[in-house]
């Protein structure tokens, strides 16, 4: 028997229920008011050109001596690691007695056109960790740092191994040339001196269409065919629209900064090489000497396992802990499991340092 | 018959018969310009014949309102091309009465009463005027050499192109690509190279811009035609790829009831095919190439509206990123010396701590009653002095 077996009355009325939600769900769009995202009580503590250093007000008393650093990357707002109440890994974070900092790089516009990755990292990165260090008197703090920023926290760490006392990075790319990452791929005959010629800052609009050709038929046409089943629940229809408004919140790109990172990193792989070059000096991985938790993602189609799970073959520390956690590139922080689980095992690991 | 093989016969006979009238009207302009005893009047008949047997070939098996309104069609070019023969006509009888002496308009009001007067003798009879002078002959053929040049190449594209519609309908992605590309390197061959020749005259520099950008944009239109068509192959690969699960399903007894299960199992597979083909080298090569080509485009239509912001007094982008670029290194020199800034002032008050300025005494007061007593220290408005021994400037006590 052929196995397509549907039954004209199942279908009809799957296709009523469907056209049902869908027009009652309109009310509930009708209703809400305008999305926000990143709700933890914050303040800023120090401004540097567009980037804001962000200080994270506890409710809970502060058990561990030494402050984190959150550093994100420049693509997309930092903010989803504090996407909803209940959905927060800042949230849990400082309920286990952290004391959080996070760098907010802001929306460069035409007149950061020209800002270079050692800007960037011996630049915002040096002075945000060096404004740290002296609101608390330390030497070195901790830095946590996500994709994009993990890879420039492997270079601050190189060059700076006296100032951070413990790296946490969290799907990061570290080996760029593995052939099981579609961005990897696509990158490589691409003209990029062309392409930041011709954009100047390279439009978050157009990376964001490009992060959706990964996957165009889930991304595109199955997660709003989806959505008409979670009209009717506020809660949920309000989670999803807060992701829809961080997905597409996107800053651009620097353009220099891009085209280094493009070229010099995806193209050419040169992180693990050893032959990055900041500000005159050279990024070598061997140098990265303080103990580094590395988090990946086993189902990560952005930065895929085999780009980021081989960390510590390249870096000097010999206290590296390697960790695979279930889920995708942003649902291991947003999902139910991450809640539980992720946070307090990034909290114990250092406590235990 | 079933349908996949209508359709091809479908296909194939529209084929054959653009490829039949294309053949037709490309022999018709070959003979252009090529005959010696060539005049007006035969290249009338031969575009009447040509006209003639191409609806036929259309019309043969057309009923009803199409094979009417093809009458129609053939009967409107015929009434064209008796204008033709008689505007030609009246040149000719015209041309000597003017250099005779008489006036033009009167000549030519003449011509048409006498024609008026044989119209209504004989309707059909100015159908048949005669032809053009040898000098105006030489002219025409002349110019349809030429239109031949620069037209021939489109005959033979769309002749050939027939045959990869057809291809295409049949499911070769290439046909597609190979259509698009026949257009282009048509394009180039003629018109193109027009283009691509150095400008000249007052005008040059902005139309050099403006042909570069439409170069440009070329490229760019036949880059994601070579896209789009890969996209569309890995449509129908997912197609196939569909088609075979759900006969997996069936051997395996497995049952979809619903149309969201369905449209899941498209996802699933669509997904997989296009991660498939995407991940190749191939079409990371054909998507690079259209990004490129678009960022290329970019650059030149940036240079063209610049040309437009300079007309209307408005800045450029062009000068703002410089402005930028100066404002960048202003603001990185700025911080730079406010570091070493910020260090100086911490090596001068290291400096003050291990090496203190001698204090310095006024000359009115004994040196013993002015001597500030060991770890007390004095203080002058506005600065706070470390303690000092009893040693007054210049060694004396």
């Amino acid at each position: 028997m052929y196995s397509i077996q549907i039954d004209p009355e199942t279908a009809l009325k799957e296709a009523v229920a469907f056209n049902r939600n869908l027009l009652m769900g309109l009310d509930s769009i009708a209703k809400m008011t305008d999305i926000e995202v990143g709700f933890s009580e914050k303040e800023a503590v120090m401004r540097d050109d567009d980037v804001i250093l962000y200080h994270y007000k506890a409710k809970k008393k502060k058990l561990h001596e030494t402050p984190v650093l959150i550093v994100y990357a420049l693509v997309n707002r930092p903010f989803m690691v504090d996407l909803e109440p209940g959905r927060s890994m800042v949230q849990n974070l400082l309920d286990l007695g952290l004391d959080l900092y996070l760098i907010d790089w802001g929306y460069p516009d035409r007149a950061e056109r020209h800002l270079t990755l050692d800007d960037y990292i011996n630049g915002y990165i040096d002075r945000c960790v060096d404004a740290i260090r002296e609101r608390h008197g330390l030497d070195k703090i901790n830095i946590a740092s996500i994709c994009q920023g993990g890879a420039f926290c492997l270079c601050y760490s190189s060059l700076h191994p006296e100032k951070v006392k413990n790296l946490v990075t969290m799907v990061t790319p570290v080996d760029f040339h593995v052939k099981d990452g579609l961005l990897n791929i696509w990158a490589q005959p691409l003209d990029i001196d062309m392409m930041v010629e011709a954009f100047g800052n390279i439009p978050g609009d157009f990376m964001n269409f490009g992060f959706l050709m990964l996957k165009p038929w889930q991304l595109l046409v199955q997660k709003y065919v989806g959505i008409v089943n979670i009209l009717d629940d506020t809660a949920n229809l309000q989670s999803f629209l807060r992701m829809e408004k961080w997905i597409f919140d996107s800053p651009d790109q620097a353009g220099e900064a891009y085209r280094q990172f493009l070229k010099d990193f995806y193209q050419q792989n040169k992180l693990i090489k050893g032959e990055v070059e900041l500000g005159g000096r050279t990024v070598n991985l061997k140098d990265v000497t303080m103990p580094v938790f590395n988090i990946y993602a086993t189902e990560d189609h952005l930065v895929p396992p085999s780009s980021s799970k081989n960390l510590f073959k390249y870096v000097g520390s010999d206290d590296v802990t390697t960790l695979a956690f279930p889920g995708g590139h942003i649902g291991i922080y947003v999902s139910g499991r991450a809640q539980r689980e992720l946070a307090p095992k990034l909290a114990q690991w250092l406590k235990e340092r | 018959m079933n349908y996949n093989e209508q359709m091809q016969r479908l296909f194939r006979s529209w084929t054959e018969t653009q490829q039949k009238a294309a053949q037709q009207w490309l022999s018709t302009a070959q003979e252009f310009g090529e005959s010696e005893a060539w005049n007006v009047q035969s290249w009338i008949d031969r575009w009447r014949q040509g006209a003639r047997s191409t609806a036929e070939g259309i019309l043969k098996n057309a009923r009803g309102a199409p094979k009417d309104v093809g009458k129609k069609l053939l009967e409107s070019s015929d009434t064209y091309l008796h204008f033709m023969d008689f505007f030609f006509d009246a040149m000719k009888n015209a041309a000597p009465k003017v250099d005779g002496g008489t006036a033009w308009p009167e000549a030519i009001r003449q011509y048409a009463d006498g024609l008026l007067k044989s119209v209504r003798v004989d309707p059909t009879a100015w159908m048949r005027a005669g032809s053009v002078g040898d000098d105006v002959a030489e002219l025409w053929k002349l110019f349809l050499g030429q239109l031949k040049f620069l037209g021939q190449p489109w005959l033979e594209s769309m002749r050939e192109a027939q045959g990869h519609v057809g291809e295409a309908m049949g499911g070769d992605r290439r046909a597609a690509i190979q259509m698009v590309n026949l257009f282009t390197d048509t394009f180039q061959s003629t018109v193109g190279k027009f283009l691509s020749a150095p400008a000249i005259g007052y005008a040059r520099e902005y139309q050099e811009k403006l042909t570069k950008t439409f170069e440009s944009w070329m490229d760019s239109r036949s880059a994601e035609a070579a896209f789009q068509a890969e996209l569309t192959n890995t449509g129908v690969h997912a197609l196939e790829a569909l088609a075979r699960a759900i006969q997996a399903k069936t051997d395996a007894g497995e049952k979809i009831t619903s149309p969201k299960a369905l449209f899941n199992l498209w996802v699933e597979i669509a997904e997989r095919e296009y991660f498939r083909v995407a991940s190749s080298e191939g079409f990371a090569r054909l998507q690079a190439t259209y990004v490129n080509a678009t960022m290329h485009y970019r650059i030149h239509e940036r240079v063209l509206f610049e040309e437009v912001y300079k007309a209307c007094h408005l800045p450029t982008r062009t000068e703002l990123d410089d402005g930028y670029r100066h404002l960048y290194e202003v603001r990185k020199e700025v911080k730079k010396l406010k570091l070493e800034v910020a260090s100086l002032r911490r090596e001068m008050a290291e400096a003050k701590y291990a090496y203190p300025a001698p204090r310095t005494e006024p000359t009115s007061v004994p040196p013993a009653a002015a001597a500030t007593p060991a770890g007390k220290t004095s203080r002058v408005a506005g600065r706070k002095k470390i303690a000092t021994d009893k040693t007054p400037a210049g060694g004396k006590e």
